[in-house]
């Protein structure tokens, strides 16, 4: 169900790799200072689904509407530039520039400020994150964990609207997650809607406001977090997976 | 914009000793050779823009060099056209040719892109060797289109319009690389993916970077041809240009502001002493660079750049820019 103060509003999304149907008829929607949570097996379609959302794929049908405006087939640049920014699952710096100078790039052109602005506001973002110890260093020399977390800077650092973030909190050790439950509600405080797709329960529960569930590129649930993870077909489709265990 | 720093102080000293050379009665072979440096090192930076910052291994460059060329020796030859017009008129000529190619050829990736762009030498080739201006009594129209260009520069002009053409090429090169394009351009060459989902327009990036390294590989092709004096078509589009951009930016290191420098001395010390050794020449080039792709592939500065002494030199002159 989409509402007018949805800022996101998918609807009957379909995109295929050859045979394969990776997402098939998936519609939801984003509220205006929401945190969503998007669950589901590997393969389900999660990553997809921000790929067609970020314009790095072109949906075979359907429609992804911003604020109003539908921006299928738009190109990466211009939809980052509306107001949507995203991190990769697996992360993608430019290695051989600094931490410091990954993040300002974004600044200056995703969020289309000055060139000295943007330096001040990367070294504010990488305040925030925990990662100004290390701005000097080449980003292709950080660690994986290290590598998540300038994801989430260079994607925070041009005041977007959506962020969507993609399996952040993956190879975290349990001390770690507060830390991470705290930047995300940070972020959302100062008025971005999240999409957040991830498989620590714990880190799920703890953040999002509403909970869909994916699976074989299909919608099974969408609810109250503590809900849904109780529901029959998504334990049924979990069934001996983390979720289960942990 | 310009913090003036040991680095900035090292170039002006150098530029004013180069500058000074010809009052004092250098040799005229002396000047030859640095004539030839200066205009090597404005290809080679342009090439390095491509190849090493933007990703775009550009084997076209003759081609455009030939345009600005001819557009030079036609705008004095037929119209008489003063010189301050003329060099920026085939300059712009040039980039207008590589702007309207580069609708087609921006659609072709990596290694096609520069099959395609290597194919422009050959068809610009054949094309002024086949094409005849109109007819005007004297003009030495014999097996191609040949043109004389007479600019009336004596031969130190020209050397000083070298000099500054070849420093301009490195302080070009620094503020690009300074500014906000230098940024894109750079993110878009270790990753592509981030960089569009960073915000950044590849297409438009590349084709500025494009636009501005073929600009100014005319202005040095325009030197040359002041210098020289003619132009043909087998030189004009000939390839060995191309090695002259390969050659100075693979040695001297791609990807760094430096290496091109390095390069272009050592590319023409080369051209200067191999032609006594003419039947050994291409294999001794052949070999260095098999040394040099081999064992270090940043080139000379990627080499020295591991160095301790190096570092610290360039931590004393500035930071260079990755
Ligand atoms: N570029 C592609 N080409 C071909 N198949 C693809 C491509 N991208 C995704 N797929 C396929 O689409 C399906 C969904 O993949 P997707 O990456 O969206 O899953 P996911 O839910 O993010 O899984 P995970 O939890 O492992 O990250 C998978 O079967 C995957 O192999
Ligand atoms: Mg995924």
């Amino acid at each position: 169900m989409a509402s007018d103060d949805s800022i996101l509003d998918v609807q009957r999304l379909k995109k295929s790799f050859g045979g394969l149907v990776a997402v098939r008829d998936f519609s939801f929607h984003l509220g205006k200072g929401e945190i969503l949570g998007l669950m589901g097996p590997n393969g389900a379609g999660k990553t997809t689904v921000f790929n067609l959302i970020s314009g790095v794929y072109k949906p075979d049908s359907g429609v992804i509407k911003y604020k109003g405006m539908n921006i299928v087939g738009l190109p990466p640049h211009k939809i980052r530039r509306l107001g949507i920014a995203r991190t990769y699952q697996i992360p993608q710096p430019f290695p051989r520039l600094t931490v410091l100078q990954n993040v300002q790039i974004a600044a200056m052109y995703g969020g289309g400020f000055s060139k000295a602005e943007s330096e001040k506001r990367a070294h504010e973002v990488l305040d925030f994150i925990g990662l100004s110890d290390k701005k000097d260093m080449p980003a292709g020399n950080l660690k994986l964990l290290d590598l998540k977390m300038l994801e989430l800077a260079r994607a925070i650092v041009s005041n977007p609207s959506v962020l969507l973030v993609d399996e952040v909190g993956a190879g975290l050790r349990e001390a770690e997650i507060p830390h991470l439950v705290k930047i995300l509600k940070t972020i959302n405080e100062m008025g971005v809607s999240i999409m957040l797709i991830e498989h620590i329960p714990r880190l799920v529960v703890e953040t999002v406001d509403r909970l869909i569930v994916m699976n074989a590129g299909e919608k099974i649930a969408d609810g109250k977090p503590r809900e849904v993870i109780r529901d029959a077909r998504v334990i049924e489709c979990y069934l001996g997976k983390e979720i289960v265990e942990e | 914009m310009f913090r003036l720093n040991a680095e900035y102080i090292l170039l002006v000293i150098l530029t004013l000793i180069m500058a000074l050379l010809p009052v004092v009665g250098i040799g005229w072979y002396t000047l030859h050779v640095l004539f030839l440096f200066f205009v090597y090192l404005a290809l080679a930076n342009m090439w390095n823009l491509l190849a090493g910052y933007s990703g775009l291994v550009s084997l076209g460059q003759p081609a455009f060099m030939g345009i600005a060329g001819y557009t030079l020796a036609m705008l004095l030859w037929f119209f008489d056209t003063p010189l301050y017009i003329a060099i920026p008129a085939a300059c712009a000529a040039a980039t207008a040719f590589a702007a309207v190619l580069s609708i087609p050829l921006f659609r072709m990736r990596g290694f096609y892109f520069s099959i395609g762009t290597l194919l422009l030498n050959e068809i610009c080739r054949v094309w002024f060797n086949w094409w005849r201006p109109i007819p005007v009594p004297g003009a030495p129209v014999g097996g191609g289109a040949g043109f004389g260009i007479r600019s009336g520069l004596s031969p130190i002009s020209i050397y000083y319009l070298a000099l500054a053409v070849g420093i301009a090429s490195i302080i070009l090169m620094r503020f690009i690389l300074g500014s906000k394009l230098g940024a894109g351009l750079m993110a878009i060459r270790d990753n592509e993916r981030a960089a569009a989902t960073c915000g950044i327009d590849i297409f438009r990036c590349k084709l500025y970077s494009f636009l501005i390294a073929t600009f100014f590989t005319g202005l040095a092709a325009c030197v040359f041809y002041l210098f020289q004096g003619h132009i043909e078509p087998t030189g004009a589009f000939s390839i060995s240009w191309l090695n002259v951009m390969l050659m100075a930016v693979i040695i001297g290191g791609i990807s760094t502001e430096e290496g091109p420098i390095v390069g272009s001395a050592i590319v023409v010390l080369l051209s200067q002493l191999l032609p006594r050794y003419a039947e050994y020449s291409p294999l001794i080039l052949g070999v260095l660079l098999t040394l040099i792709i081999t064992f270090t592939p940043p080139g000379i500065i990627g080499m020295m750049r591991k160095t301790r002494l190096y570092n610290a030199m360039l931590k004393y002159l500035s930071k260079p820019i990755t």
